[in-house]
């Protein structure tokens, strides 16, 4: 399969010499047919997109069930594991998505809306603070309270509300404030979540445009453009996961680690959520059957990457810390560091190997913001 | 800080290897004669990136090995020396003689010198000389303070850094100076990052592009031109300048993708921005994302580059009217050619390209270099 590599390349990058003109004799990618492509927007939409925001919608919607059943007696056992089991599944709902970021998700903001991370500099918590010390009355209108900063309106927030050190709810919670702030923003995370998932079933929606590629359609000119932007999720999304989490909360090189950046550390359920973002990306991959249209060569790749995903998975759940005191075991940041290699072989098998076999690869130019 | 010591250090060991330094016998003739000569950042076969020095031809005339991708250069054009950026969020600049790729204040060193960016600051790949060459100014991400820097050099004295003043926003990218020569024009792209996320975009919701007019001896900011507040999410990046002091800006668009924004901007002293589209389809073609912007010689038209949708654009800049474009995958770098413009490639293409003509490219590629996102004219340097 051709890569960007010149026959002479080996000898070259040897002797650090560099090459004078020549017209390279570099094959063009061989032509997969389109054909590889055909149906990968029905299979993901049918197999990964629509379910997972339909869980999103379910698990939102119970959401703001249980906190109203915890606030109406806080005192309540029964109540309170319901409330954090609860909590558990919106998380895993939400991160088995995270990193899409194409789609209903970037329309209004809806994205940040959800999740607002990294908050740098806890800008994000400071008006969650000001918002429970304040005693505000937009708490009980949640027109008002949804045109509020977006940082008021996620999970981040939902984690912070019910779940830091300091929460406290019944009797010192007075006029059941902080519950009420809790229960405004499951709402609100219903809100977003429901019109997400509606966007997605709509058939002439997004989902049309992925399903329909073509000279008119305004975001996808052809199926290799809807499938690159597949790739493009997975690829992100296996390096956010090493290099924006794992790799910062153990502490790269010689770096401090600092677990406590992971998302969802207060509710204890940061290795949890990097679980499911695995689980979600695993789906996604599966989704797009992509490795079915490989070449002989790249066969191997149908039974390593779903492998890789799975031990991945298999030895984050093995760890049964909070991130925090994985980070300061041994043995536990060792099996974190592994979790990280992993995930670095399987963002060079799909981001390389399967990108160069599909010919797929994204264009050296066409990184962000520069 | 910890970890720049590491890439310090990683960076000079590269930066080390003098004998890499591979420069052609006819490099100093070369500046000599009418050619016009370009610098760019690339990507070689073997995955290292290198700064190189190229004639019309893409022949490489000079290369000099850095350790990761570049970005942007400034060029001191009445003392002839180079300052050649990382690529942000890099914390590194090289300063050399294009004739030797080596350090202007030892001509006996090996290797170019290295300028470090202060604890809490990164380069954001570009930076622009004083008119007299004495002074070097750079556009900085003071990140831990979410604002945008612009740090002052001395270029008379190993690149000493005299200090820094607000870039008038956040993220400041291209900057450039207006035809007075006193003062600095910056596009603020309007997106907070912070190193700790790598290039992850903080801000989106409430992002605000702005270009800035500073005047450059005094710090004091000018001139503050934004797009209307509905488009505050196009990100404006890139500039080029015209002799008469039209401010050309090419945008990238952070919202939704199927919203089509306008991309290019027009900013002129004392009057309110003005945004130019091209009619649809073609303005959907360029996928939200310009890259490089140059003025042909005669300043009649504009050359735009949009990288993602495989596009190079053309608009006259008399009146902000598209022209047409041409196909080019992954087309990045453009510069003002001999004759046309000169634009280049992340797939290898490094040719002349005549507005006046249509063209079209084979995905062949004709250097085996991946040319990265912006091309340096730089042989009308006074030397």
């Amino acid at each position: 399969m051709a890569k960007w590599m010149h026959p002479l390349g080996k000898v070259l990058s040897a002797a650090c010499v560099i090459a004078v003109t020549f017209v390279a004799s570099v094959a063009a990618p061989a032509a997969m047919a389109d054909a590889a492509f055909d149906g990968v927007a029905e299979r993901v939409l049918r197999d990964y997109l629509r379910p997972a925001y339909q869980s999103l919608d379910q698990q939102s919607d119970r959401m703001v069930a249980r906190v109203e059943a915890f606030c109406a007696s806080p005192g309540d056992r029964a109540a309170k594991e319901a409330l954090d089991a609860q909590f558990l599944a919106l998380v895993e709902s939400w991160s088995r998505v995270e990193f899409i970021r194409f789609g209903p998700v970037v329309a209004r903001h809806r994205y940040e809306r959800l999740f607002l991370w990294p908050d740098v500099k806890g800008r994000g918590l400071r008006q969650v603070r000001r918002l429970l010390a304040a005693r505000d009355p937009v708490i009980d209108d949640p027109v008002a309270y949804r045109k509020k900063s977006v940082a008021l309106q996620g999970l981040p927030a939902l984690d912070y509300v019910l779940f830091d050190k300091g929460a406290v709810f019944g009797a010192k919670d007075e006029d059941g404030y902080r519950c009420r702030v809790a229960e405004e923003i499951a709402g609100s995370i219903h809100a977003t979540a429901r019109s997400l998932r509606k966007d997605w079933e709509d058939d002439a929606g997004y989902a049309r445009l992925m399903t329909a590629p073509g000279p008119d359609n305004p975001v996808y000119r052809d199926e290799r453009e809807v499938a690159r932007e597949l790739i493009t999720s997975l690829v992100s999304g296996l390096e956010a996961l090493r290099d924006r989490k794992l790799l910062v909360a153990l502490g790269r090189g010689e770096a401090t680690p600092k677990p406590r950046r992971l998302p969802f550390r207060r509710s204890g359920l940061a290795l949890e959520a990097l679980a499911a973002n695995l689980q979600g990306l695993g789906a996604l991959y599966a989704a797009t059957g992509f490795d079915e249209a490989v070449d002989q060569e790249n066969e191997w790749l149908q039974d390593t990457v779903p492998f890789e995903f799975k031990n991945a998975e298999r030895v984050l759940a093995s760890i049964p810390l909070s991130a925090e005191e994985a980070v300061a075991t041994p043995e536990a940041a060792e099996k974190l560091r592994y979790v990280s290699v992993v995930i670095g072989t399987l963002d060079e098998m799909i981001g390389t190997d399967l990108s160069t076999a599909i010919d797929l690869k994204a264009g050296f130019n066409a990184l962000d913001g520069d | 800080m910890r970890l720049m010591e590491i890439d310090r250090r990683h960076f000079l060991r590269l930066a080390g290897m003098a004998s890499c330094v591979s420069l052609l016998p006819s490099l100093g003739d070369a500046f000599e004669g009418p050619k016009p000569l370009f610098l760019s950042s690339v990507q070689q076969v073997d995955g290292h990136h290198a700064i190189v020095i190229t004639d019309e031809t893409g022949r490489i005339l000079a290369s000099f090995p850095i350790a990761d991708r570049g970005h942007g250069a400034a060029i001191d054009r009445r003392l002839g020396r180079v300052v050649a950026f990382a690529r942000r969020p890099g914390t590194f600049a090289l300063a050399f003689d294009p004739k030797t790729f080596r350090d202007p204040f030892q001509p006996q060193s090996s290797s170019p010198l290295m300028i470090t960016a202060e604890p809490g600051r990164h380069f954001y790949g570009h930076g622009t000389f004083s008119p007299d060459g004495y002074l070097l100014y750079t556009t900085e991400n003071a990140y831990e303070e979410g604002q945008g820097r612009i740090g002052i050099y001395d270029a008379t004295d190993h690149y000493r850094r005299l200090g820094e003043f607000f870039s008038g926003g956040i993220g400041p990218h291209d900057m450039t100076l207006m035809p007075d020569g006193r003062t600095l024009v910056v596009a603020n792209g309007g997106i907070e990052t912070h190193p700790d996320f790598d290039r992850e975009k903080l801000n989106l919701p409430t992002m605000r592009p702005l270009i800035t007019l500073i005047d450059r001896e005094t710090g004091d900011i000018l001139e503050q031109h934004e797009t209307p507040s509905d488009l505050h999410q196009v990100s404006l990046r890139h500039m080029v300048v015209g002799r008469r002091g039209d401010i050309w800006v090419a945008g990238q668009f952070e919202g939704p993708a199927w919203e089509t924004p306008p991309l290019l901007a027009r900013v002129r002293q004392g009057e309110v921005l003005k945004l130019f589209s091209a009619p649809e389809p073609d303005q959907r073609r360029f996928n939200n994302y310009m890259a490089s912007i140059a003025l042909s010689d005669d300043e009649a038209i504009l050359a735009i580059t949009a990288p993602r949708g495989n596009q190079i654009t053309f608009w006259d800049a008399t009146n902000g009217a598209f022209r047409h474009a041409t196909d080019l995958p992954d087309g990045s770098g453009v510069a003002k050619g001999g004759s046309g413009f000169m634009v280049s490639s992340g797939e290898g293409v490094f040719t002349t390209l005549s507005p006046e003509r249509q063209a079209s490219f084979s995905r062949d590629p004709s250097t085996d270099l991946r040319w990265d996102n912006h091309l340096t004219r730089i042989d009308d340097m006074i030397t």
